[in-house]
């Protein structure tokens, strides 16, 4: 007599994916704190070119996206999905290639940013063979939770589910369409898009990001973990099923708020605020679900370590997506952008949201793994207390540095003129600020090493109970045997799925090619506005491969406070052959924009050997390592291939003469910086040269006197 | 595991459940199930074991695996949801349970064999504390899903998909970049979106409006379906002309709200769906002696001329002749009065009376359609809606056609004078800002955020036109048993000679074997005396009762009984004798309610006349008169149909009636009258031709509804006075040529969202005044 | 700027997908009951002991 189905819940995978957790959370907090003391002490870096700012801030971005969060992300899922469908995942050995090639892009992430591959796009910084390894591994992702969604037990599909198919499903099309790119080496790509387009998809694809990978996912942890940890349903299902749909409708459209005052279309940024903002009521909507799923719970909250984890995310999640949509009102915009207030801004989401989330589940997940007791409640409630304050110690100052900073770029005194025309003041005033940012981080950082040594000493007092049995009866395929018999050749025929998904996986390759077919002129074009010289382009090779977009951003914006301080604001036509765009989302220092012309170029070599000599107080780190290295020109004709196909006008047949054009270039340089009393053997080889010429080069275009000769 | 269990029962449960593995049950929550109280019998499933009534309550059935939707009632928190979806635990023929917890319903997938079938799983269920509640009304719809509820969700779907992306790329419109449209193609694709919505959301709306001018009638579709259609129609032209960016962020709005309106009233309707089929009173299963066999049919079955054999507690199923033995007949289903009605051999019986004591054979003369109950039912007073009065809302869209229409030629006519051109622009203009969107809007949500309110505090309306239907009453009538008294809440009084304890012992003894209301009340009144076991008890069906304790003899029941011949008995009168000694009698009254007086009181302060109708002698009249005071009319033993004759009369004379009762027997009354409202001490209590349900505990605050429910006539007022002047500050536009994209865009959302903003929250403020809740 | 127009377009078949997703779940009644999903969260495994001794258990 047929009747339940008996099968095993895994949970090693959901350990395995627990421990990559905890210990990337550990790895991303500490390149996080070491960023963070650089910025009040530059020499924090060692001198060593591999962990300066510019490189370690992606790796950190990307250590606590996908590393921390993307790991906490699947440990939820899989545990949650397995139960939610009463069925084990699809497949043992997706669910292993999946763990394994995560770590694997992680640390591969972690061995290419700080050697300087990057394609400098925020959180898509990862070169063009990791982005294939990452949609690889991610289809095995999507291929294992589709493939245990269509063999369950349980018909209905709980709203946490959908969170994660959303998940799935954005981030797959946001990956592919954000790093459309063309390899020119092992590791190096040339964007497809250029520009305002290019920038236009990168923030299209960040704010999702955001959206789709911090969010939703998160979401769909919450409204598993929440009840759960709670003992009580969520308040209203009914509210979260309308929460999930107003998301999912609202979310995809935001994007361009990040743009506001820059060279996109006016219409597209007033899109992006508007719908920015119509997305408080599905936000607040989830938030208040889940704050009322713990009513008359209360007195459960003041105990139970995990529920209060959970509270402060979602508080965090509140306060995060209300801030959001604010800061996408020009206004403030205008205020907060380029500023800290940013980086506060993301920290109340990432640190207090997805980091105290994340806690509370590993706490409550880890006895249940072991099959015991937490180890120590009262460390526990230690962490949570260190989280909480590290929390506000991070953001408070960093709120308040903001807010200094942009009042100070923009004062005018009564003479109209800039009051802190020198952007160095506006950084040593707010100095303080960022050394107690560093003292918030460390008490967080703190609280995750008291988590680790918590859930070591859990692990170790129990034992991982690798498989749970459970059982429920097959799912019954209303009037008709057909399902039961497909979901049995699923079962039966896990390679089939895997060759189909590779047919599928070919045909999103081949849509891939589809866009090139869009890469369009239609710019406005500025007559003046030329080409990059071969010399150039390795210069601006050089920028992204140090970062220095982390810091620096190229775009001035039309305030009075900013042309009077950079020059003419930026046109989106003079960025037709930026690829990628370099335009930035931080000034940690000065925008760029109009920087060439503006100093001799011995300054230039002077600055980035030792900035301090000529900015005193400054807190960029010397790039002495500019000075030796010397510049690998070895792809610059592939390069130039390339942008050709792209439709960038170089005459025919440029390639083959690049090279010799960058040496003439060069030559010209290094004979000026002689001249200024810089003397050093083979100068005109040297990486600082060719990046002297690229900032030379910046925003001079449409300026009526280039002071940099142009060769041809 | 210490589980301290409420009773045997419980207990049994206990053991059930532990040894199948499920006692998780008792973790979930603090108390789990529910006492098991309620004793069952195996019999009373008999009837399943007809394949043709099985067949009849599948939903599925393929091979042996079947599949069937129950209805549990006893289902009332996750512990439950955890036992029967692991039901397979218990017995391996079930195959899988899903619960519907809001529905309290379950669907059951079992593999029937020799042993298990049908009944087997309903005793199952039974055993472990949920029984199954099988009425008559499963069997003449075995699917009763809703399939519209779907459509609505579907168009719902893709109006927020299309309002959504539409507004989207209507915004390089609003924002003067006039290049992205062309460039872009933008109108396009709003066309593409909106063309869909115009078949599959819009088309209802027009519909509506087409079958109302084909009735000859306006309602207030009518000018939303001219609304949508200019809409669209200018849209397109526009777009395709490329004169224009189009309208169609407004149209898919518009549909978008109008939908959200139309589903906010069916959740409503859903939740406080409480219209019961009287059948669903009726017992399900009948046994049939044939040729001395005896058979469990179905009610469906019973023909003319069948034999029935009626058990104790069973309801007459259908009108017949008692054929054998003595039916001790209690109406109080029908008349609503306790009485017992002893009927003997060839006497007449009618359907929906309960059998109290032995056994008896009937013979049916009606088949169950036909029964006088059901004709009751079928009179012309209860076809159908009561379709008193026309709605307030189309009223008020015959008017406002008219209107529109009149600005409309207005327009026209003024701009053919003085500029062609604009003509056309100015006319549909007006059309499209018209269209009473936000006026459609404001009742529904008004109505059901009443509705809510009200159905919180156990008040619950059948619809949403009833709260509209409140406002002219001035006339209350009041039935008596179980409206003004408390449902089987007895005063219980003894005068006589003084009886010891061992006497109450006897007294309580002997009234626990009869089921008999008045031996009930004695008995429950002695609740705190011990219980003795007697002898040779024997029932005088519609006298009274005796037995035995050692030598000692112990009678109860009606002065004839006693003493032979009948006495003066005003009231409710048990009269006792021990050792044939007679020892006093005790009176029997049924309690009324707390804070009637004031309830009066109230309402005559309030402006309403009072009356109170009762089947019942005038014996308790003194009692009564003092608690409704002088002013009130009481009329004594009406009959169903004069009191449905008097509301007649009373409304003929112009009054607006609210009559309250209780029961079947004042269906008629009920159905008749403006309002009709049920007091019930249970909600799922029967409730047939009402328009209202309160609970019994509520009744007292009618005063408090009623002055709740007059005065949110004045919200909508309110509401309607919002939409026109919503309508005037378009037409403004409209008229004099100047209605662009986006004052239509900002407009129609706008008035729609504070439309429903205002609705609920002036509803609920005038709810809180209103002092409901203290 | 076709950049934009193909954004758009691409952004619209993923809403596209979505809408489907949507019909497809209301269709399968995934909405029709929408408390009892929540309220079978709560139940937790391990709350079915394993009994051993029930010879008829498979």
């Amino acid at each position: 007599m047929t009747q339940s189905e008996t099968f095993y819940y895994d949970n090693k995978i959901v350990r395995d994916f627990g421990v990559a957790t905890a210990l990337w959370c550990v790895v991303a907090f500490t390149v996080g704190l070491i960023a963070a003391l650089q910025l009040v002490w530059p020499a924090a870096n060692l001198s060593l070119e591999y962990t300066t700012f510019g490189r370690l801030r992606p790796l950190h971005t990307n250590a606590a996206i996908f590393a921390f969060v993307g790991n906490g992300i699947f440990m939820g899922v899989y545990y949650s999905l397995q139960r939610l469908l009463k069925t084990r995942m699809y497949s043992d050995l997706l669910s292993k290639i999946h763990f394994w090639g995560w770590q694997l892009i992680i640390v591969a992430a972690a061995l290419t940013l700080p050697l300087g591959i990057t394609s400098s796009k925020e959180y898509a910084e990862l070169e063009w063979p990791i982005d294939i390894a990452i949609a690889l591994v991610w289809v095995v992702f999507g291929i294992n939770m589709f493939g245990t969604i269509l063999k369950r037990r349980e018909n209905h599909l709980y709203v946490a589910i959908w969170f994660y198919i959303a998940t799935w499903i954005t981030v797959t099309i946001l990956h592919i369409f954000n790093n459309l790119e063309i390899p020119v080496s092992a590791f190096k790509s040339i964007p497809v898009f250029a520009g305002v387009q290019d920038a236009l998809v990168q923030w299209w694809y960040g704010h999702n990001a955001v959206a789709f990978f911090l969010t939703t996912p998160y979401l769909g942890l919450m409204y598993y973990f929440l009840p759960k940890a709670a003992n009580r349903p969520v308040y209203s299902y009914k509210l979260s099923i309308i929460h999930f749909w107003a998301l999912i409708f609202i979310y995809i459209w935001a994007g361009p708020h990040h743009l506001l005052y820059t060279s996109l279309p006016g219409w597209a940024q007033a899109l992006g605020t508007v719908f920015s903002l119509m997305l408080i009521a599905p936000s607040w909507g989830g938030m208040l679900n889940g704050l009322l799923t713990l009513r008359g719970a209360w007195d459960k909250v003041r105990q139970d370590p995990v529920l209060k984890f959970m509270v402060v995310a979602i508080t965090a999640y509140g306060m995060a997506t209300l801030e959001g949509p604010l800061l996408s009102i020009k206004s403030v915009n205008a205020i907060s952008h380029y500023t800290d207030w940013t980086i506060a801004h993301v920290h109340v989401g990432t640190l207090g949201w997805n980091g105290m989330l994340t806690f509370g589940i590993l706490y409550w997940l880890w006895p249940r793994l072991y099959g015991n007791k937490l180890f120590s409640t009262k460390l526990a409630n230690l962490h949570f207390w260190l989280g909480t304050l590290g929390i506000i110690f991070y953001t408070v100052p960093i709120y308040w540095a903001g807010w200094t900073q942009s009042m100070m770029w923009k004062q005018f005194g009564a003479d109209g003129l800039l009051v802190y025309s020198n952007f160095l003041e506006t950084v040593t005033q707010i100095l303080p600020m960022y050394m107690l940012r560093v003292l918030g981080g460390t008490i967080y950082i703190t609280g995750a090493f008291v988590m680790v040594y918590n859930l070591i000493k859990t692990a170790r007092s129990g034992k991982l109970i690798a498989n749970v049995e459970a059982s429920a009866p097959a799912r019954a395929v209303a009037g008709s045997h057909k399902g039961e018999y497909w979901h049995k050749w699923i079962e039966r025929k896990p390679i089939t799925m895997l060759i189909a998904s590779a047919v599928v996986v070919a045909i999103g390759g081949l849509v891939e090619i589809f866009p090139m077919m869009l890469i369009d002129n239609n710019v406005p074009k500025i007559a003046s506005v030329k080409p990059y010289t071969p010399l150039e382009l390795e210069g601006r090779d050089i920028y992204i491969k140090e970062g220095c977009v982390g810091c620096h951003s190229q775009m001035v914006r039309p305030f009075r406070s900013e042309t009077e301080r950079y020059g003419e604001y930026s046109k989106s036509g003079e960025f037709i052959y930026d690829r990628p765009f370099l335009w930035g989302s931080k000034r940690t220092g000065p925008d760029l924009h109009r920087v060439g012309g503006k100093y001799p170029n011995s300054w230039h070599y002077n600055h980035m050997k030792d900035p301090e000599t000529m900015s005193p107080g400054s807190i960029m780190p010397p790039y002495p390592w500019l000075l030796k290295k010397e510049i690998n020109s070895d792809y610059t004709a592939a390069k130039i291939k390339v942008l050709q196909t792209l439709n960038t006008p170089y005459p025919n047949g440029y390639a083959d003469r690049a090279v010799a054009d960058l040496k003439l270039q060069a030559q010209g340089i290094a004979d000026d910086l002689r001249k200024n009393g810089v003397e050093v053997e083979g100068l005109e080889n040297k990486e600082i040269v060719a990046l002297i010429a690229y900032l030379q080069r910046l925003g001079t275009d449409i300026k009526p006197k280039a002071t940099v000769e142009r060769i041809q | 595991m210490n589980t301290i269990f409420c009773c045997e029962g419980c207990a049994t449960v206990y053991e059930l459940l532990s040894s199948a593995g499920l006692s998780g049950y008792y973790a979930l929550n603090e108390q789990p199930g529910s006492s098991l109280k309620k004793t069952y019998s195996d019999h009373q499933f008999d009837v399943f074991d007809d394949e043709k009534v099985v067949s009849k309550i599948l939903e599925f059935q393929e091979g042996n695996i079947c599949k069937v939707r129950v209805s549990l009632p006893a289902i009332h928190c996750s512990s439950c949801i955890f036992l029967l979806e692991n039901l397979e635990k218990i017995d391996g023929h079930v195959h899988q349970v899903r619960v519907d917890f809001l529905k309290k319903q379950a669907i059951i997938t079992f593999e029937k064999d020799d042993q298990f079938a049908l009944k087997q799983l309903f005793i199952l269920l039974s055993r472990i504390g949920y029984p199954p509640d099988i009425s008559l009304q499963d069997l003449k719809t075995t699917a009763n899903k809703p399939k519209g509820s779907n459509r609505l969700m579907y168009q719902l779907g893709l109006a927020g998909f299309v309002f959504g992306n539409v507004m989207l790329l209507s915004f390089p419109e609003y924002l003067g970049f006039e290049e992205a449209r062309n460039q872009f193609f933008l109108g396009y694709i709003n066309l593409a979106l909106a063309t869909p919505l115009l078949f599959f959301g819009g088309a209802d709306f027009i519909m509506s409006a087409y079958r109302a001018l084909k009735a000859k009638a306006l309602n207030i579709d009518v000018p939303l379906a001219i609304g949508i259609i200019t809409l669209y129609f200018r849209s397109a032209f526009e777009i395709i002309t490329n004169s224009g960016e189009g309208y169609f962020d407004s149209f898919s709005g518009l549909i978008f709200f109008l939908l959200i309106g139309r589903y906010v009233q069916q959740i409503t309707h859903k939740a406080i769906d409480f219209e019961r089929n009287y059948r669903s009173y009726f017992p399900i299963s009948v046994l049939r002696r044939r040729n001395n066999v005896f058979e469990t049919i179905s009610l469906d079955e019973v023909g003319i001329s069948d034999v029935l054999f009626i058990r104790t507690d069973e309801i007459i199923p259908t009108d017949g002749l008692v054929s054998e033995g003595t039916a001790n007949i209690d109406y109080s289903f029908v008349t609503g009065e306790s009485d017992l009605v002893s009927k003997k051999t060839g006497d007449k019986i009618y359907a929906g009376g309960r059998h109290k004591g032995h056994p008896f054979y009937m013979i049916a003369d009606q088949s169950v359609d036909q029964s006088r109950l059901t004709k009751l039912w079928q009179e012309d007073v209860f076809k159908g809606y009561k379709n008193r009065g026309v709605k307030l809302l189309d009223i008020f869209g015959k008017y406002f056609t008219f209107a529109i229409l009149a600005v409309a030629l207005f327009t026209g006519v003024y701009w053919v004078y003085f500029d062609e051109t604009t003509m056309w622009y100015a006319v549909t203009a007006v059309l499209i800002v018209a269209c009473p969107c936000a006026i459609s809007m404001a009742p529904p949500f008004t109505y059901s955020n009443i509705m809510r309110l009200l159905a919180k505090n156990r008040f619950f309306l059948k619809n949403i036109q009833t709260v509209e239907h409140f406002q002219g009453i001035d006339y209350i009538i009041f039935d008596k048993t179980g409206t003004l008294t408390k449902h089987d809440s007895y005063i219980v009084k003894y005068e006589g000679k003084n009886i010891d304890v061992q006497e109450l012992s006897m007294i309580k003894s002997l009234c626990q074997l009869s089921s008999h209301p008045l031996s009930n009340a004695i008995a429950i009144h002695l609740n705190d005396v011990e219980s003795l076991a007697l002898t040779n008890f024997i029932n005088h069906v519609g006298q009274g009762i005796e037995a035995e304790l050692l030598d000692k003899k112990i009678r109860l029941g009606s002065s004839e009984f006693i003493f032979g011949s009948h006495s003066n008995q005003l009231e409710s009168q048990v009269f006792l004798e021990i050792d044939r000694e007679y020892k006093g009698h005790f009176t029997i009254q049924l309690e009324y309610r707390e804070g009637l007086k004031e309830l009066f009181s109230t309402l005559y302060k309030s402006g309403f006349k009072v009356g109170v109708l009762t089947g019942d002698s005038a014996r308790d009249d003194k009692r009564l008169r003092e608690i409704v005071g002088p002013e009130t009319q009481i009329l004594y033993q009406q009959l169903p149909i004069d009191k449905l004759t008097i509301i007649k009369e009373l409304q003929e004379s112009g009054k607006k009636v609210l009559m309250i009762g209780d029961g079947l027997n004042d269906a008629g009354a009920l159905r008749q009258s403006d309002i009709g409202m049920v007091v019930t001490d249970k909600t799922n209590n029967f409730t047939p031709a009402c328009d209202v349900i309160i609970d019994g505990q509520e009744f007292v605050k009618l005063p408090q509804y009623l002055y709740f429910l007059k005065r949110s006539k004045l919200i909508i007022y309110g509401a309607l006075l919002l939409a026109v002047l919503y309508n005037i500050v378009g037409l403004t536009f409209a008229v004099t040529g100047n209605l662009s994209a986006v004052v239509a865009a900002i407009l129609m959302p706008m008035s729609s969202i504070s439309i429903i903003l205002y609705a609920i929250t002036a509803s609920s403020i005038v709810f809180y005044q209103s002092k409901i809740i203290k | 700027m076709k950049i934009i127009f193909f954004l758009i377009v691409l952004s619209l078949i993923t809403a596209t997908g979505f809408l489907l997703a949507f019909f497809w779940a209301v269709k399968s009644g995934q909405y029709e009951d929408d408390i009892t999903p929540s309220m079978r969260l709560m139940i937790e495994e391990d709350m079915i002991e394993k009994i051993e001794s029930k010879p008829n258990s498979k």
